[in-house]
């Protein structure tokens, strides 16, 4: 098992590499500056030049490359030009609120989504089934900016029941914390609900037909018992696989979300620092996002391990 | 054993012979009717493939139907509501919505059909290479897990910016995000339809690889690329939207869905019409597409067709 | 639903001539009022503060929190709250004092001898003194982006605790105009702080409130200052300066970049002020009578620029045909929701170096005139790129200029791009670009001198800065008088109509929402916390 564990995280290692390459690569392809973001227009190539020999963006790039790599093997992400702050810090003070929003929505859409996936397998044909999957089919088509836009207009503006938008610390004020994250985690939990629930059901109607499920039953186990006991533990470890990368999808910032609900998460971090040409933060985010991407994977790739002796046993 | 399993790839016969025996043009076309059938049965490839076909034909006939020019301005009917010669409103240079609309749809159209080409083109080279050549699988698979280690919005996001903001590198851009997963598709499926016995059958009778990947393996495999590529159609479209949303995608005064969407969001309350059109086209397309998608997984994969009980 | 003229532009060059008698009269009741004592003093005639927090929104994060550091409008409406100047601009763009009581300045200008108030605190307790001013003065010149600021300054001296001295070999007639300059504030921090690296210091400054707490991406927090002492001489605030008395415990500013979303604040209650929102979003709230709408007008103007170095943007007859061919009722009246000036002149109205030179030029809307000087300019059709970033305003107005320029056979490829993006390529001396449009608000406002520094310099000639401009600046900058002043920007916008090396297409405003409840809020080039209470 262990070396099931180790081989795994040994096989991330030459991804993340790619990745910081790439990442660092980015900068240089893309055009215009973090200087536009601090001066106007009427600013002169002279203050340019001193701003830019100020922010030490005069540097060849393999001369950047080397320094790049040297501050990562010391774990230090760098500053951020345009937010004053290190990279590492501005992660840090995001990323409670990204893990807030992931868990509450994954939250919403297991619980809901499971719910709905075994009971459109187990009424399979039958009209609640097909208004599960139509429904769910909705969820996966709407698109989520869109989405959270209209609730913003309904909950938001129409009733007045949610603030528009904007961060509360859960520390300073759960009530107000719960009500700026409902929205934002619905509309999310919305599509991932969807997408779980077409899962589950799938993955259910596979397990019910095999042959297991009909000797419990002839065996006179009650249909509950065989539902949860023997259907639902083998049906959810597809699921787990989609949870888990939706999981560390969500991690990363679900951008659009937290730009319709102005909520500092990872998502606009990374998004303003490429809009603004913010390079330590296009570098960093984008490191720090993807490898944890990487990491859950990973955890998952162990997870399924865990729960499915046959992949251990042919990656020994 | 009780075949209570529906098997959808019916053995061709000119695997086994391959200079094939002639066949008459009924025969053929007979061949195809009985492909297309359980296709057609399904109610989900009926609705969803209907729609999007109406879809195409509304996009198609834009020039024609739209009753203004997507960029005459009018300014001083900016921001008007829905009425009889503005059937769902103009935007905030005073141009008609639903000619925008029309145009956009062209558009976002051309940028999903652009990624689902361009995504299943590549993927399908690197799968099928990756899933019949042993020795390149390794290195394949790799780079192609690097391209996905990364969120593929933010991905999406930072190669736009870099390409710079147009409908073509808006579509290169999330052609990029979706090839790893089309080849892992068509790897899987090259891996299983390989062990079949036609293909050792016709390596045996001296079949070249070349041969056997495009007319054995790929032909069988073709199913769920096929299904896959109606999901990336569908996602590039939404991926468009998004990308255009943040204002990187193809700019205005050119109109796509998703920028008119994002046009428009700055008067949500006062003209919500500029963003709800769109909206809902988006919408529809995208729900056909997973329909037709959804039918197709049903009619194709095996696994789905359960005995009742 | 009240209209504010802003800025109507006065000063040019200083000058000490007029100005100095002026800034020593307020001196005399500076100091009585100082004598009068320290406590007594913030509180005079001005009533308790009425509590409570403010919230105000803007669109962008302000990229640094070190003064001088950063010209952009989310930078400069942080900065004004935490910092002040030792002279800073009024309403109408003249300077005024605010740190400084005094200055004495030599009629060759190379010497400035300036006196500081005394009883000034900053936000750590510390008291203001000259040796913080030049601490200040001297990191300015290392990371200020005002160039034309500290480069003429050759010494400076404490001569006393709150006296200081400036010199300048050459003369430096322009020193106290880029020294109140709002563009990029040289706000006087500790001497302690002004020694570290740039975007290394605590903000700590001597304004009403000081910063409690930066949330990137969120909000900035500040907290009144309990010891801020009000510029003497001032019964109301004006400008960037003034009688800047904080009602509120605490201010939020927080950065919502979408339009909807700030409007939504508002009329949720959630937002009090917001500093910009779309001109019909906010008529239909004043309709409503749930907020009120400041609409101030003008605030900026909106010019295109043609680059010089291509073979049409050299040639006088392309860039007139240009000029004629464009209908700026049409592109103001979209791009700016309909607030806007059709107005000629590089300065706004109510300006003392207004004038009607070069009105017949603006706005012709002739595309018969237009086709004939294509065919002088001997334009063949080909391709010409106009280059414009996403923002609205320049967006629009980019998509509707094209439009007229392609009516009259200009082919014309609008080129998108985001504003890193544009801000480079309008860089390039090459056939890469033709077109590029862009607004220009601070320049105007703080004067002719301002608005030369777009359109002179040895620097980026391509875009359209030439020889005979910087004849003109260099007399702006040594201008007397007025008169002078007047003369020679006068003469700048003969040669402007003349050789179309710009087009002025118009002057736009901007639309501030309050809230109902927010009493005493003027409008101005940046919200104010100040002077403004809760009913």
């Amino acid at each position: 098992m262990l070396r099931f564990i180790a081989l795994r995280l040994l096989g991330a290692l030459p991804v993340l590499l790619a990745v910081s390459l790439i990442s660092f690569g980015v900068i240089w392809f893309v055009p215009g500056d973090p200087v536009s973001s601090l001066l106007d227009a009427s600013a002169t190539p002279e203050e340019i030049r001193q701003v830019r020999a100020q922010l030490g963006l005069d540097g060849s790039p393999l001369d950047q490359l080397a320094a790049y790599y040297g501050r990562l093997l010391r774990g230090d992400l760098g500053q951020s030009i345009l937010l004053g702050q290190p990279v590492a810090e501005a992660i840090i003070e995001r990323l409670p609120i990204t893990l807030a929003l992931t868990v509450l929505s994954m939250a919403i859409a297991l619980s809901s989504g499971i719910a709905l996936g075994v009971v459109a397998a187990v009424k399979r044909g039958s009209r609640l089934d097909q208004a599960v999957m139509g429904a769910s089919l909705v969820g996966l088509s709407l698109p989520d900016f869109w989405f959270g836009l209209v609730l913003v207009f309904l909950f938001s503006v129409a009733l007045g029941w949610l603030p528009t938008g904007g961060y509360v610390p859960l520390t300073e004020d759960p009530w107000g914390w719960t009500q700026s994250m409902l929205l934002p985690a619905f509309t999310l939990g919305t599509s991932q609900m969807a997408l779980v629930a077409r899962m589950t059901r799938s993955s259910m109607l596979e397990v019910l037909g095999q042959d297991y499920i009909r000797t419990a039953r002839a065996k006179g186990a009650s249909p509950v018992a065989v539902l949860l006991r023997h259907g639902l533990r083998n049906a959810l470890v597809p699921v787990v696989t989609v949870a888990g990368l939706s999981f560390g999808l969500l991690l990363s910032g679900a951008v659009v979300v937290e730009l319709v609900f102005s909520l500092p998460g990872m998502g606009r971090l990374i998004i303003g620092g490429v809009l603004r040409r913010d390079y330590p933060v296009i570098q960093g985010g984008l490191l720090f996002s993807a490898a944890i991407f990487v990491l859950v994977n990973v955890a998952v790739d162990i997870l399924y391990g865990v729960l499915d002796p046959k992949v251990r046993a042919r990656a020994a | 054993m009780a075949c209570s399993i529906r098997r959808f790839a019916p053995v061709p016969l000119d695997a086994i012979n391959p200079r094939g025996a002639t066949t008459s043009p009924g025969a053929a076309l007979a061949r195809w009717r009985a492909a297309l059938a359980p296709f057609l049965a399904n109610r989900s490839v009926v609705l969803g493939g209907s729609v999007f076909l109406l879809v195409l034909l509304v996009a198609l006939l834009a020039p024609a139907i739209a009753p203004h020019a997507p960029d005459a301005n009018n300014f001083r009917y900016r921001l008007g509501e829905p009425s009889a010669e503005y059937i769902f409103g103009t935007d905030h240079y005073g141009r008609d919505i639903l000619s925008r609309v029309l145009y956009g749809m062209r558009l976002s159209l051309l940028v999903g059909a652009g990624v689902a080409l361009l995504s299943g083109a590549t993927g399908l080279l690197i799968g099928a290479v990756s899933g019949y050549f042993d020795r390149l699988d390794g290195p394949l698979m790799r780079g192609m897990d690097a391209m996905m280690a990364f969120p593929g919005t933010l991905l999406a996001i930072a190669l736009a910016a870099v390409l710079g903001p147009t409908a073509l590198n808006a579509a290169i851009a999330l052609s990029v995000i979706y090839t790893p997963r089309t080849a892992r598709v068509v790897r899987a499926s090259v891996l299983t339809v390989r062990r079949h016995d036609y293909v050792e059958a016709a390596r045996a009778l001296g079949a070249g690889h070349l041969r056997i990947l495009v007319r054995h393996i790929l032909r069988n495999a073709m199913a769920p690329f096929l299904v896959q590529i109606t999901f990336v159609f569908a996602v590039a479209i939404l991926g468009e939207a998004v990308l255009s949303f943040i204002g990187i995608g193809p700019q205005p005064p050119t109109p796509s869905l998703g920028n008119i969407i994002s046009d428009g969001r700055a008067y949500i309350e006062d003209a919500p019409w500029v963003s709800l059109l769109p909206g809902l086209v988006i919408f529809v397309i995208v729900f056909a597409l997973n329909m037709l998608g959804d039918g197709l997984r049903d009619v194709t994969d095996p696994r789905m067709t359960v005995e009742p009980r | 639903m009240t209209r504010h003229p802003s800025a109507p532009t006065h000063s040019g060059a200083a000058r000490p001539g007029d100005d100095a008698p002026a800034l020593r009269r307020r001196t005399l009741i500076g100091g009585l009022a100082a004598g009068a004592g320290l406590l007594a003093m913030p509180r005079l005639g001005l009533g308790q503060p009425s509590g409570g927090r403010l919230v105000m929104a803007q669109i962008q994060q302000p990229p640094s929190l070190d003064p001088g550091v950063s010209s952009s409008p989310g930078s400069r409406n942080l900065y004004f709250h935490v910092y002040e100047l030792l002279f800073t601009r009024d309403e109408t763009g003249r300077i005024i004092p605010e740190l400084a009581r005094s200055v004495d300045v030599s009629p060759d200008f190379r010497e400035f001898c300036f006196r500081l108030r005394e009883g000034v605190r900053f936000h750590n307790g510390k008291e203001l003194t000259a040796a913080d001013a030049v601490a200040s003065l001297n990191r300015y010149r290392q990371f200020g982006l005002t160039t034309a600021l500290m480069t003429p300054v050759t010494a400076m001296e404490v001569t006393s605790r709150y006296e200081f001295v400036v010199r300048c070999e050459q003369g430096h007639r322009s020193f106290l105009f880029y020294l109140s300059s709002p563009r990029a504030m040289a706000g006087i921090i500790p001497e302690e702080e002004a020694g570290k690296p740039r975007n290394g210091i605590t903000p700590i400054g001597t304004g009403p409130f000081s910063l409690a707490e930066m949330r990137g991406d969120s909000h900035v927090l500040l907290r009144r200052f309990a010891d801020y002492a009000t510029v003497p001489g001032f019964e109301e605030p004006t400008g960037f300066g003034g009688q800047k008395f904080a009602s509120f415990d605490q201010v939020m500013i927080r950065f919502i970049a979408e339009d909807g979303a700030r409007a939504a604040g508002l009329q949720a209650g959630e937002v009090h002020v917001v500093e910009t929102i779309p001109t019909t979003v906010a008529r239909r709230l004043a309709r409503q009578a749930r907020v009120k709408v400041h609409e101030a007008l003008p605030y900026a103007m909106q010019l295109i620029r043609f680059n010089h170095a291509t073979e049409m943007g050299r040639r006088p007859e392309f860039r007139r045909a240009v000029m004629a061919a464009l209908n700026c009722e049409e592109i103001m009246a979209i791009a700016f929701d309909g607030l806007y000036q059709l107005d000629h002149a590089y300065v706004f109205p109510g300006s003392p170096y207004y004038s009607d030179i070069g009105k017949d030029g603006y706005n012709k809307r002739d595309q018969a005139l237009a086709r004939r000087l294509l065919r002088e300019a001997g334009y063949d059709g080909r391709p010409l790129t106009l280059i414009v970033d996403n923002g609205k305003g320049n967006n629009e107005t980019a998509v509707i200029a094209a439009q007229h320029m392609r009516a009259v056979g200009i082919n014309v490829d609008l080129r998108v791009a985001d504003y890193p993006t544009t801000s480079d390529a309008n860089k390039r001396a090459d056939e890469s670009w033709h077109f590029w449009t862009h607004l220009s608000g601070s320049e105007p406002y703080e004067g002719p001198l301002s608005v030369m520094a777009l359109y002179s310099g040895p620097f980026a000639r391509h875009i359209g800065r030439t020889e005979a401009y910087d004849t003109i600046a260099d007399r702006l900058a040594n201008a007397a008088n007025d008169a002078e002043t007047r003369a020679a920007f006068e003469d700048f916008q003969r040669i402007a109509y003349d050789q179309a090396n710009m087009v002025k297409l118009g002057n736009l405003g901007i639309a501030q929402a309050t809230h109902r409840d927010l009493q005493g809020y003027r409008p101005f080039r940046i919200p104010r916390a100040w002077g403004a209470r809760f009913s």
